[in-house]
């Protein structure tokens, strides 16, 4: 998994531990803190909190916290409750504010059972107005609403659907929830339904019975599942490991670095490579059940790329072309994503115009075919500029 | 990749045999060269026992075809694999050439 986006629970009383993690890895934090009511009804203890992490300075770069969430209903009819639950969502804000979070989770909280339409329909849309009005009195703050008892996802999915114009606004996919709460043999609708309104994840693992918070690994969920879904429909969104403890989250973090395929190369950028890189493709994707005809195609691309290195990157010098490629997928699907680097000159293969192909045989030009070929078969196809290297990145995806 | 041909009068038949990559593709090129230098009206450019064309090969078929057309000759591929044909497709040579 893409590193950076990784958060994990930190522990106030061991921080130097966890932030020594969380550099070593460059992970986030989710602070749990904050959503014990009895922490939030004395209001000195939640500064000294504060105070605790912010004296210890070594803050990642980028931290969520959980706001409050059992029994806050910010869309009852009972007046009462309302104001209750608003106290402690503002409580909430404005903790991350201080603390320098850039994101704060809130649960749905509806009762899944009652199924009432007005009751539905009352969630959708007062959810929709109370939060448009948090997120324009705390500008810094974007908001996340969770799953949390929810059997279905269309009425997230509903809520996800009419903010969609805020960019602060998001859902907080908790993977875990869905498989409990949900129906474990539907979690591809649960992930297609709220995709395209997942800017946060939680993870954790559980026997699809109750919500145990194992770590990764320790319970039935099909995590090789998760990642082929990351990749193909939350691919940006950050990521919580939810659970608590070292033990727990290295656990965690080294299963799902077991599941995550990723084989480097490092190879002369001369022509004479060719047949390694090859091998290496063929090799990767074997035995991963993607169709040969597939592994083919993915080699070509990696020939076309590789060649254009050989060609542009280095002129005066001998150079190298590193080649990183990560695969993940099950008997039925799957997904390869190949990352290619030269420190070659800056030059970017995609630019160039595409070779007009309805021209006849004469009037035919000989260039620009390969990377014609490139952008034809791979799925994506990126080119940067970085730390002094070119970076072309291509994906693909098969379904067997 | 190995190359098989057979000459009968004017008619030359070419089989590939194995990847058509940047590699090999200089080696077909320089025998197609040699080849097309005795008198050749029909070309036929088998391809059944190859499954991988890069574009480097897609450039030596598309100067054989023009070669032929310079030599009011006719060139004929066969035998296509179906992934060796969707590279035809993709880069529209399956417009250019002739399939038997």
């Amino acid at each position: 998994m893409s590193r950076s986006k990784l958060l994990i629970i930190p522990d106030r009383n061991r921080i130097a531990e966890y932030a020594g993690l969380a550099e070593q890895y460059r992970l986030g934090f989710e602070y749990n803190d904050f959503f014990s009511p009895g922490l939030l009804e004395d209001e000195e203890a939640v500064e000294r909190v504060i105070e605790e992490y912010l004296r210890s300075d070594r803050q990642p770069g980028y931290c969520t916290v959980h706001g409050a969430f059992l029994d806050i209903t910010i869309f009852s009819d009972d007046p009462l409750i309302y104001k209750a639950s608003d106290y402690r969502v503002e409580q909430s804000l404005c903790i991350a504010e201080k603390i320098g979070a850039g994101a704060v989770i809130f649960h749905t909280n509806y009762i899944a059972n009652f199924r009432n339409a007005e009751y539905r329909e009352n969630f959708v849309s007062r959810n929709a107005a109370y939060w448009t009005e948090k997120l324009s009195q705390h500008p810094g703050l974007s908001i996340y609403v969770e799953n949390m008892f929810d059997d279905t996802p269309e009425l997230l999915a509903a809520l996800g659907e009419k903010m969609k114009e805020h960019p602060r606004f998001g859902i907080c996919f908790d993977y875990a929830h869905a498989h409990v709460f949900g129906d474990e043999n539907h979690i591809e609708e649960w992930v297609k339904t709220l995709a395209p309104y997942i800017r946060h994840v939680h993870i954790n693992d559980n026997h699809c019975k109750t919500d145990e918070h194992l770590a990764i690994g320790d319970g039935n969920i099909d995590w090789r599942r998760f990642l082929f879904y990351r990749e193909k429909y939350f691919p940006e969104a950050t990521i919580l490991l939810e659970v608590k403890g070292m033990d727990k989250i290295k656990k965690s973090m080294e299963y799902l670095k077991s599941l995550t395929n990723i084989k480097s190369i490092t190879v002369k950028a001369k022509l004479t490579a060719l047949d390694e890189l090859g091998k290496m493709v063929e090799e990767e994707l074997s035995g991963k059940h993607c169709p040969p005809g597939f592994i083919r195609k993915i080699m070509v691309c990696v020939e076309e790329l590789f060649v254009n290195i050989t060609n542009y990157a280095y002129t005066s010098e001998e150079g190298f072309c590193r080649v990183d490629m990560q695969t993940a997928g099950t008997e039925n699907a799957g997904y390869v994503r190949i990352t290619l680097r030269d420190g070659g000159v800056p030059f970017n293969p995609l630019e160039k115009e595409d070779p007009d192909i309805s021209l006849s045989a004469e009037e035919r030009q000989i260039g620009g075919l390969g990377i014609l070929m490139v952008k034809k078969i791979m799925d994506t196809v990126t080119y940067e500029y970085k730390d002094k290297q070119n970076v072309v990145t291509m994906e693909k995806r098969w379904q067997a | 990749m190995e190359i098989r041909k057979k000459q009968d009068g004017e008619k030359l038949e070419i089989c590939i045999e194995g990847r058509l990559d940047t590699n090999s593709a200089p080696v077909l090129q320089k025998s197609m060269e040699e080849l097309l230098e005795e008198p050749v009206r029909e070309l036929v450019l088998d391809m059944e026992g190859c499954d991988y064309v890069a574009s480097s090969g897609l450039r030596v078929i598309l100067c054989a075809q023009k070669k032929m057309n310079s030599l009011s000759g006719s060139m004929v591929v066969r035998n296509v694999p179906d992934e060796v044909m969707e590279v035809f497709e993709m880069t529209g040579f399956s417009d250019i050439l002739d399939f038997a």
